[in-house]
């Protein structure tokens, strides 16, 4: 690269100054508390005994004959594979519904994102009335049809979708809003323009709506997933003991009962660190692997590459 | 990487060894020579002593008499000894023990400390409290009920001092089980036994129409620790080795294993519901005409308004050789290693208070709790008086907590014990495929290896 | 500036237009009608919590019913207002609410300020470390707060902020989370409006403030209401570092109702409905700026 310009240098130090509030706040209470994260997961750190921390490397050769969590990684990455896609597509599809000035659509705007605003506790005790094996309200409602009674939360095999539905159904309305802040940006006119062309609905979606909301998609995907990955409180409310054969652990309430409840702060963090760094090692992998699709495809070379 | 890694281990140490600094004394088994103030000596000092007290957020009824206990405190000791009380969110599972655990991570814990009983050896073998026996004079603790002082004790050495106690009764509808004819024993030699409790309880399932069922028996409780605390005594072998370090072989044992198959007919033979509530006994239109629950009930029972007559107590279900091992222990106040030396003799001035024969009994009165102290089951009328409205409930309770009160099991690792055991259970119960012995054995396996290795975890200095 | 967001409507002129326009009335009202039978259907599927909330509310009844036999189970005998009552008297609720607002005000404030600063610079200042800074933030998105708990407790600890208003207000300042979504919201914004108001002779800072916020009013509003409901209905974190009742949240306050036998609970949902009530007023308040297509097309023509 070249010697940088006295004008690249003053952008340099007004990005920073942009940045600095965020710099400073986020080493204090971000960047300090995943260090000590990280240098308690090299010990044996019991949190009611903290003089006696000593250095281990125990914590991650325990964590690779820890069955539990292997149940737990499974249990989320089945939560992912279902959540993500499910979820985005309801919340783009209600932003859809709502995206438009009639009279009275702030009631239904209002509606999709009422599960987001209603307290987990009284989404729980709703839950907990409809998927009640004996006398819940889905058992009775498919027993009008005549089919047998399910366990629902009880069955291992269906608690984790019970969960999935629940989390959808209450999460959506939280996408929804962020996108419908995203389609904010996109021009009346050239849906204007499309319908004196004679454009269908769907090519106006295709073509106006989509590629207009393309930098608030990937903003969704991304937090749509990443929450998928950190989901703890819906398993929490619904099945406080982790389900019938823990068949509803996830990786953070693994994290959570390990570090906070059982004390073992050590073990918890290494787990958090684990984590965190095979996520990083599959989104540089996932960015390596777009760039060589990109060069792939165009003559232009990357010359700026991504640093990380 | 070297590098990093050192500047973490570094930042994380250093911050902690400071925060932390001013620990130590975790206690021998050597007393020590003795601290506090003989009997009848009054506390002396030169400057007003500051204590302060962490306890959990009560109902209306506890908070009154804390309230009122630390305020007749600080007038009796007014310009010797000031207590002021932090009271921290119990929550619906652990909150108030992580709070707890946070703040000894930090160094920052009260002086007082009202914790939990079974979690004794767990605070105690960590030295977040301290041993109080060379603080408490010779013969205070004779009054306490006999279990009350084994389990504030660990490692032969004193910890705690307890205020009142719990245990878990059969709680009925009356008028359920005398349209059914069953009558209940009320000697404690005539307890039913668990089978008759499941034989009784199942003849007592009957539709209400609507599609409602009432069942026989409500066994449900919070997520927490509930079902151990209930159901410990089934595992006629126990539940844990005598150091208190390994469950494998005891709580997926024979026995075990037995009790495991015990619990899942009750849900099989329709005596209790495989999603109850554990409001189903209490509701206006009962869903349950019995419920295996905690004293600590009582008060809530009281408070629905619903007359003495609509509901009796009899005695904790027996073994087949009639013998009753009932659960019990409770909340405990015992002193922290922040409490510096000089502040411990008044903080122990103020356990004493709160477990002197005055306090005891109007805590026992007012939270209708039965009392940690032997003398009160002889002075107090609930107790005492055959003519006292609520002799009925108490002398049932006095009888077993005198007779056959068994602790819980003494472990460091309480918290994982109670947890895993107790989802393990909830599994058997209401799990879709728990129909075989042999898959009751291996849940039972699984969390005995996970407690265990917890335990392992913990313990490993 | 307001002709930088209305929108210029072209008026069609030739009968060929007309004629299309008058079809397409035609067409839009049956959409229109379809639109609104369809919501009005799943807009009761999503509502059915906040109706649940609200009626139990006012159910004099002192459990929940635990068997469903019928859907009249879960509708009260009739309507009380004494759950309300109970919350009111038994805890000093205004006192909870004013601390709560205090708590989230400050913290939307906070959050508002230093995460569109910082995504805007991501977005559209090609400061030396852009990309790096980028790409750690969205990293940093997977750290779980349930991970670092302890850390965070002993650095708030280390301040001497615990029990003060700080300790819940501080740490919330900064979040990758709304960093990368003020990034994504300002890569939309034409970088010949920032030229052009740079041209104009105007600071860095004063085309940030002036002219590029107020074009970037959803997204503020989307970050204020998505905030604001989180730390309204913050639990945790404030259990840990709120011991001292007089600094409760309505969270921590309300929990008392729900763990402390004789349980009520249409007390219970009378208190989960109170502490509703103003979350729902400020989306209600807030939702009127998701205005359809405010129109961007007036700024890339300057």
């Amino acid at each position: 690269m070249s010697k940088t310009s006295l004008r690249q240098k003053r952008i340099n130090r007004i990005g920073w100054l942009f940045m600095l509030p965020a710099v400073l706040f986020g080493i204090v209470f971000l960047i300090v508390p995943i260090v000590m994260c990280f240098g308690f997961s090299f010990t044996d750190f019991y949190m009611l005994r903290p003089e006696a921390m000593k250095f281990t490397f125990d914590n991650y050769a325990n964590i690779f004959h820890d069955d539990l969590f292997g149940k737990a990684i499974g249990n989320t990455l089945f939560f992912v594979v279902i959540t993500v896609p499910v979820q985005c597509a309801l919340a783009l599809g209600l932003a859809l519904l709502v995206n438009k000035t009639y009279k009275g659509y702030g009631i239904f705007k209002l509606a999709y994102f009422a599960p987001v605003i209603t307290s987990m506790t009284v989404v729980s005790l709703l839950f907990e009335i409809l998927y009640k094996e004996d006398g819940g309200v889905f058992n009775l409602i498919i027993n009008t049809f005549g089919i047998a009674p399910q366990g629902f939360l009880n069955d291992p095999a269906q608690a984790m979708l019970c969960i999935i539905f629940m989390s959808v159904w209450q999460g959506a309305g939280y996408q929804m809003i962020i996108i419908l802040a995203g389609l904010q940006g996109v021009s009346k006119e050239l849906y204007e323009a499309a319908e004196l062309d004679g454009a269908s609905g769907w090519k106006k979606f295709t073509d106006i709506t989509l590629p207009g909301i393309a930098p608030i998609s990937s903003f969704v995907l991304v937090i749509t997933l990443v929450g998928a990955f950190k989901m703890f409180t819906q398993v929490q409310i619904l099945t406080p003991d982790g389900g019938v054969d823990y068949s509803t652990i996830t990786i953070v309430y693994y994290i959570f009962q390990k570090g906070m409840s059982e004390k073992l702060v050590g073990y918890g963090s290494a787990i958090s660190m684990l984590f965190t760094v095979v996520f990083v090692l599959a989104s540089i992998g996932k960015n390596f692997a777009l760039k060589g699709v990109d060069r792939y495809k165009s003559y232009r070379a990357e010359v700026i590459g991504g640093g990380c | 990487m070297k590098k990093i890694l050192a500047v973490g281990c570094c930042a994380a140490l250093s911050l902690v060894s400071v925060l932390g600094a001013g620990c130590g004394d975790t206690g021998g088994a050597d007393k020590g020579e003795f601290l506090g103030l003989e009997k009848g000596e009054a506390f002396t000092t030169d400057s007003e002593v500051s204590i302060t007290l962490t306890r959990p957020t009560g109902n209306d009824a506890q908070e009154k008499w804390w309230t009122d206990t630390i305020a007749a405190f600080n007038q009796d000791f007014s310009g010797r000894i000031k207590v002021s009380c932090t009271t921290l969110t119990r929550g619906n599972g652990r909150e108030y023990e992580q709070n707890i655990s946070l703040q000894a991570s930090s160094g920052t814990i009260s002086d007082v400390l009202y914790l939990d009983g079974p979690f004794i050896s767990t605070y105690a073998n960590a030295g977040v409290i301290i041993p109080i026996d060379n603080y408490i004079y010779e013969g205070y603790t004779d009054d306490f009920l006999p279990y009350v002082n084994e389990q504030n004790t660990y490692n032969d050495r004193l910890y705690a001092l307890s205020i009142v106690d719990s245990t878990v009764c059969v709680f009925y509808n009356k008028e359920i089980l005398k349209s059914k004819k069953i009558t209940v024993p009320d000697k404690i030699e005539d307890a039913w036994t668990f089978k008759e409790l499941k034989e009784i309880a199942t003849s007592l399932t009957s539709s209400i129409g609507n599609k409602k069922t009432c069942y026989g028996l409500q066994i449900a409780g919070d997520a927490g620790e509930w079902l151990s605390y209930a159901f410990t005594p089934l595992w006629t072998d126990g539940v844990i080795d005598a150091e208190g370090k390994a469950t494998a072989g005891y709580l997926d044992g024979n026995a075990g294993v037995e009790a495991g198959m015990y619990l899942r007919s009750l849900v099989k033979d329709k005596a209790v519901s495989s999603s109850a509530s554990g409001k189903d006994f209490s509701a206006s239109t009962p869903l349950a005409a019995m419920a295996l629950t905690g004293t600590q009930n009582v008060s809530e029972y009281l408070a629905l308004g619903d007359k003495m007559q609509d509901w009796g107590v009899t005695f904790y279900p027996a073994d087949e050789e009639g013998n009753i091992a009932a659960p019990c222990g409770g909340w405990t106040l015992g002193i922290t290693k922040n409490c510096s030396a000089e502040k411990r003799v008044a903080a122990s001035e103020f356990i004493k208070y709160c477990t002197s024969v005055e306090a005891c009994e109007s805590c026992a009165r007012d939270t209708a709790s039965p009392p940690s102290r032997k003398s009160l089951y002889d002075t107090m009328p609930e107790y005492s008086d055959s003519t006292n409205e609520m002799y009925p409930v108490y002398s049932i309770i006095k009888a077993q907590l005198l007779r056959s009160a068994q602790l819980r099991p003494k472990t460091v690792g309480y918290e994982v014990f109670s947890t895993e055991m107790s989802k393990a259970l909830n599994n058997i119960l209401r799990g879709t495929d728990y129909d075989s012995q042999s898959k009751i054995k291996e849940r039972l396996t699984t969390a005995a290896q996970l407690i265990d290795k917890s335990i392992a975890q913990i313990t490993i200095y | 500036m307001e002709k930088v967001v209305t929108a210029e409507l072209k008026i069609p002129s030739s009968k060929k237009e007309r004629k299309a326009k008058t079809n397409g009335k035609t067409k839009k009202t049956v959409h229109k009608v379809v639109m609104y039978i369809v919501n009005a259907l799943l807009g009761i599927m999503f509502l059915f919590p906040l109706i649940f909330l609200f009626v139990s509310a006012f159910n004099p009844a002192r459990d929940l019913p635990s068997q469903i036999g019928s859907f009249g189970d879960l509708m009260p005998e009739y309507l009380t207002f004494s759950n309300f009552a109970s919350v009111f008297t038994r805890i000093p609720m205004l006192q909870y609410f004013g601390n709560t607002l205090l708590y989230a005000l400050g913290t939307v404030l906070g959050v508002l300020v230093v995460n569109s600063m910082a995504g805007y610079a991501l977005a559209k200042i090609n400061f030396k470390g852009n990309k790096l800074v980028y790409n750690f933030i969205v990293i940093m998105l997977i750290i779980p707060f349930e991970g670092i708990t302890l850390s965070l407790y002993l650095v708030v600890r280390a301040f001497g902020m615990v029990d003060t208003p700080l300790a819940v207000i501080l740490p919330g300042f900064f979040s990758c989370f709304y960093i990368f979504m003020f990034r994504q919201f300002f890569i939309g914004v034409p970088t010949a409006l920032i030229e052009a108001a740079e041209i104009d002779g105007a600071g860095s800072f004063t085309t940030y403030f002036r002219i590029i916020v107020p074009t970037a009013v959803p997204v503020f509003v989307t970050v204020f209401i998505l905030e604001f409901i989180g730390k309204w209905g913050d639990y945790y974190w404030p259990l840990l570092t709120l011991t001292n009742s007089q600094w409760f949240n309505v969270q921590l306050a309300i929990k008392s109702f729900s763990t402390a036998s004789p349980y009520h609970w249409g007390t219970v949902m009378a208190s989960l409905a109170v502490v509703t009530v103003p979350v729902l007023v400020v989306f209600m308040c807030l939702q009127k700026y998701y205005i359809e297509g405010i129109a961007t097309q007036g700024i890339k023509d300057m």
